[in-house]
C-alpha cells in the first residue's frame, strides 16, 4: 500500500508537467484513445472475413442489432432522461410497414424502411405530444400502454379490408430473389454489414448530438427541468424532437429484422420483452453516453444468444432474468453503467500516464 | 416607461391566497429589493413574473408587452433571467457546461456558446472552477453558478432569489460587489434577500410583502423607519438601531 501511495506522489507532478489536463469537450477524445476506437471499428468490419460459421455471424448480427436499438433508445432515455419502456412498438411499426408495402405493392424494403421510420416518427409524436405535458413516470407508463395496446391490436387483427395483417401468427416476408433491391441476401454477412453501418451511423449521430445545442438541452432537461425552463429551453419541444428521432431510427431496425428473419410476429417484434431489453442494455451500458449502449450490447447480448442456444425455447426469456440480476449488480457498483470505468481504463492505458487520480465524470 | 410593470396581480392556490394584491413598477437599470417574512409570497411573485404560475388576477407587462400568458422559456427569451432560491445546478455536469446551456439561448453554435460562457464565468470569478462538477460546488459557488447561468442568457431584467442566503460575511461582501457589477452592465435587478444591510445598501427602492400584500414601498431610508414594516418584518430592535 505504501509503495502505491509513493508512486502517486511521485508521478502526479510529473504528469502535470508532461500532459496538461484536458481542456474543453474536444480534448476529451485524445488521439491514442481514438485509435482504439478506430481499431475496434476496423475489427468489426473484418469479422466476416475471419469468422466463417453462419451461427456466429448470426450471433454477431444480433449483437449489433441490439447495440443499434439501444443506441436509439439512448437518445430519448439516456440524453433526455425520459425512460421509454415501449420502444418495441417502433420496431413493430417499422417491420410491418415495410412488409405490407413489400408484400402488397412490391415496393422495395429500402423504401419501406424509410416509410416505416416516418410512420414511427408520427406515432412517437402522437404518444409524446400529450404525454410530455406530464412529468416523471407518466411518459414511461404511456409508452408501455401504447406499445402493448398496438401489439394486442395487431395480434387480434387478421385482415384490415384486403390487407393481410396475420394476427398472432405473424407474417412471412415473400422470398423473391437474393438481391440488393429486395433487401434479401443469402450470405448473412451482408446483413451484418447493413446493421453494422446503421450502428456506426447512429454512433456518429449521437456523437454529434452530444456536442451540439440539442445534446446540451436534452442533458439539461434530464438534470433539472425547472432550471432548464428558466434558461429558455422549451422542454416539451426538445423532448418531442428526441423522441421522434429515436422512433424514426428504431423503426429502421424493424425493417432490417423483418428482412433478416423473413418472418415477423407481434409478440416478437413488438413485445414488452424487447422494450425492456433495450432499457436493460442501456442502463447497464451507461445512459447518456455515446458508447455506453454499444458496450452494453456487446457484453450482454452474447449471454442472451447463449441462453437461447443452450437453454433453448424451454425457458424463453431466461436471459432477461440474467440481465436483471446483472443490472442490480452493475448499478450497485457502477451507478453510471460500465461505460465510465471502460473509458477511464482506455484513456489511462493509451495516455501513457499512470496517474490513479480518477477523472471526474462529465 | 418602467421596464417591468406589475398591476394588481393576485395568485390563489385553491383557497390559499398567496398573493392577494400587488403592484410594482421597476424602472430601467434600477435595483429593487423585495423583502418580507417567510411565506409572504416573494418567490411566488418571481414565479408569476416568469410564467411558472398563471395569474389569478391582474397583469404584468415587460417592456410594455403583456406577460400574462407566458411560460418560463418564453420569459427567458424575452429577456427575463432568474435564479432559484434552492440552487439548481445540472449536478452531473461541469460548471462550464452549466453556463453553456444558458448561453445556447442566444446562439446555436457550440463555440459561440462556449465563448459566451467563459466570458460570464470570468466576470463572476468562477473561471478557475469551470471544470468542477455542479454537485461538487460549495454553497457560495452554487449561488454564483446560478447567477452565471442566468447571465449567460443575456437578460435585461434579472430576478435574484436569495443569492446571499447562507454566505459568510466575506462571501456576502463579494456577492454585493458582484450584484453592483451586474447592475453596471445595464441589467435591471429585482432582488429577494433577507440580509437587511445588503438590501438596504444595494437597492434604489424596496417593496415589502406581508401575507401576500404590499405594505410599503419606497427608498431604503424610508422603509427602515416605516412603522408597519418594523412591526411586520424588521422587528423593534431594528427601529432602535
Amino acid at each position: 500500500m505504501v509503495s502505491v501511495k509513493e508512486e502517486v506522489a511521485v508521478t502526479s507532478p510529473v504528469r502535470q508537467a508532461v500532459a496538461p489536463p484536458p481542456r474543453g469537450v474536444l480534448a476529451r477524445f485524445r488521439r491514442p484513445a481514438n485509435l482504439v476506437l478506430l481499431f475496434a471499428a476496423a475489427f468489426l468490419l473484418a469479422i466476416p472475413r475471419i469468422v466463417e460459421s453462419a451461427f456466429y455471424i448470426q450471433v454477431l448480427i444480433m449483437i449489433v442489432f441490439f447495440a443499434y436499438l439501444t443506441a436509439c433508445w439512448n437518445i430519448i432515455s439516456g440524453y433526455a432522461g425520459q425512460l421509454s419502456i415501449g420502444n418495441a412498438v417502433f420496431v413493430m411499426i417499422g417491420a410491418y410497414t415495410s412488409t405490407f408495402l413489400f408484400a402488397e405493392l412490391n415496393i422495395s424494403p429500402w423504401i419501406g424502411m424509410i416509410a416505416g421510420g416516418l410512420c414511427a416518427a408520427a406515432a412517437a409524436f402522437l404518444i409524446g405530444f400529450p404525454a410530455f405535458r406530464l412529468r416523471g413516470a407518466y411518459f414511461s407508463i404511456a409508452t408501455i400502454v401504447w406499445a402493448e395496446g398496438l401489439r394486442k391490436i395487431v395480434e387480434n387483427t387478421d385482415h384490415i379490408g384486403k390487407l393481410h395483417v396475420g394476427g398472432a401468427e405473424g407474417l412471412t416476408i415473400p422470398l423473391l430473389d437474393q438481391s440488393l433491391l429486395y433487401y434479401q441476401f443469402e450470405d448473412k454477412s451482408y446483413y451484418y454489414y447493413t446493421i453494422l453501418l446503421m450502428m456506426f451511423a447512429v454512433v456518429a449521430l449521437t456523437y454529434w448530438i452530444d456536442r451540439s445545442k440539442l445534446g446540451y438541452y436534452l442533458t439539461a432537461i434530464r438534470e433539472d427541468e425547472d432550471a432548464a425552463k428558466a434558461l429558455g429551453i422549451n422542454v416539451r419541444k426538445y423532448k418531442l424532437i428526441a423522441f421522434v428521432i429515436c422512433a424514426f431510427l428504431t423503426a429502421l431496425a424493424g425493417t432490417f429484422y423483418a428482412q433478416l428473419m423473413l418472418y415477423i410476429e407481434p409478440s416478437g417484434v413488438g413485445g414488452l420483452a424487447l422494450s425492456i431489453e433495450m432499457l436493460l442494455l442501456g442502463v447497464i451500458g451507461g445512459r447518456g453516453t455515446i458508447l455506453g449502449p454499444i458496450l452494453g450490447a456487446f457484453l450482454l447480448v452474447p449471454i442472451r444468444e447463449m441462453a437461447r442456444t443452450y437453454i433453448g425455447t424451454t425457458y424463453l426469456g431466461a436471459h432477461l432474468v440474467i440481465y436483471g440480476a446483472l443490472m442490480v449488480i452493475v448499478i450497485l457498483f457502477l451507478p453510471h453503467g460500465i461505460e465510465e470505468p471502460a473509458r477511464r481504463a482506455v484513456l489511462r492505458l493509451t495516455s501513457g500516464s499512470r496517474s490513479r487520480k480518477p477523472e471526474q465524470r462529465s | 416607461m418602467p421596464i417591468l410593470s406589475i398591476r394588481d396581480v393576485a395568485k390563489h392556490f385553491g383557497g390559499v391566497k398567496a398573493i392577494t394584491r400587488f403592484s410594482l413598477d421597476i424602472e430601467q437599470e434600477e435595483i429593487v429589493g423585495l423583502i418580507g417574512p417567510n411565506g409572504a409570497g416573494k418567490t411566488t411573485l418571481f414565479n408569476m413574473i416568469t410564467g411558472v404560475y398563471p395569474l389569478t388576477a391582474g397583469e404584468i407587462r415587460f417592456k410594455d408587452r403583456l406577460l400574462t400568458a407566458t411560460t418560463p422559456y418564453k420569459a427567458c427569451a424575452m429577456g427575463i433571467g432568474r435564479t432559484f432560491q434552492v440552487a439548481k445546478p445540472f449536478a452531473g455536469k461541469t460548471v462550464l457546461y452549466n453556463v453553456m446551456v444558458g448561453a445556447f439561448s442566444r446562439t446555436n453554435d457550440l463555440r459561440r456558446a462556449e465563448k459566451k460562457a467563459l466570458e460570464v464565468l470570468e466576470f463572476l470569478g468562477l473561471l478557475p472552477k469551470k471544470d468542477q462538477l455542479g454537485r461538487s460546488l460549495t454553497i457560495a459557488d452554487r449561488k454564483r453558478l446560478e447567477m452565471a447561468k442566468a447571465l449567460a442568457t443575456d437578460p435585461e431584467l434579472l430576478l435574484l432569489d436569495e443569492v446571499m442566503a447562507g454566505l459568510n460575511s466575506k462571501e456576502t461582501e463579494e456577492a454585493i460587489a458582484l450584484v453592483r457589477a451586474i447592475s453596471k452592465r445595464g441589467i435591471t435587478l429585482l432582488i429577494i434577500e433577507h440580509v437587511m444591510q445588503v438590501i438596504m445598501s444595494l437597492s434604489n427602492k424596496i417593496a415589502v410583502l406581508y401575507h401576500g400584500e404590499k405594505i410599503a414601498e419606497g427608498p431604503p431610508g424610508q422603509i427602515g423607519h416605516d412603522e408597519k414594516v418594523i412591526k411586520a418584518y424588521l422587528g423593534d430592535e431594528y427601529g432602535l438601531a
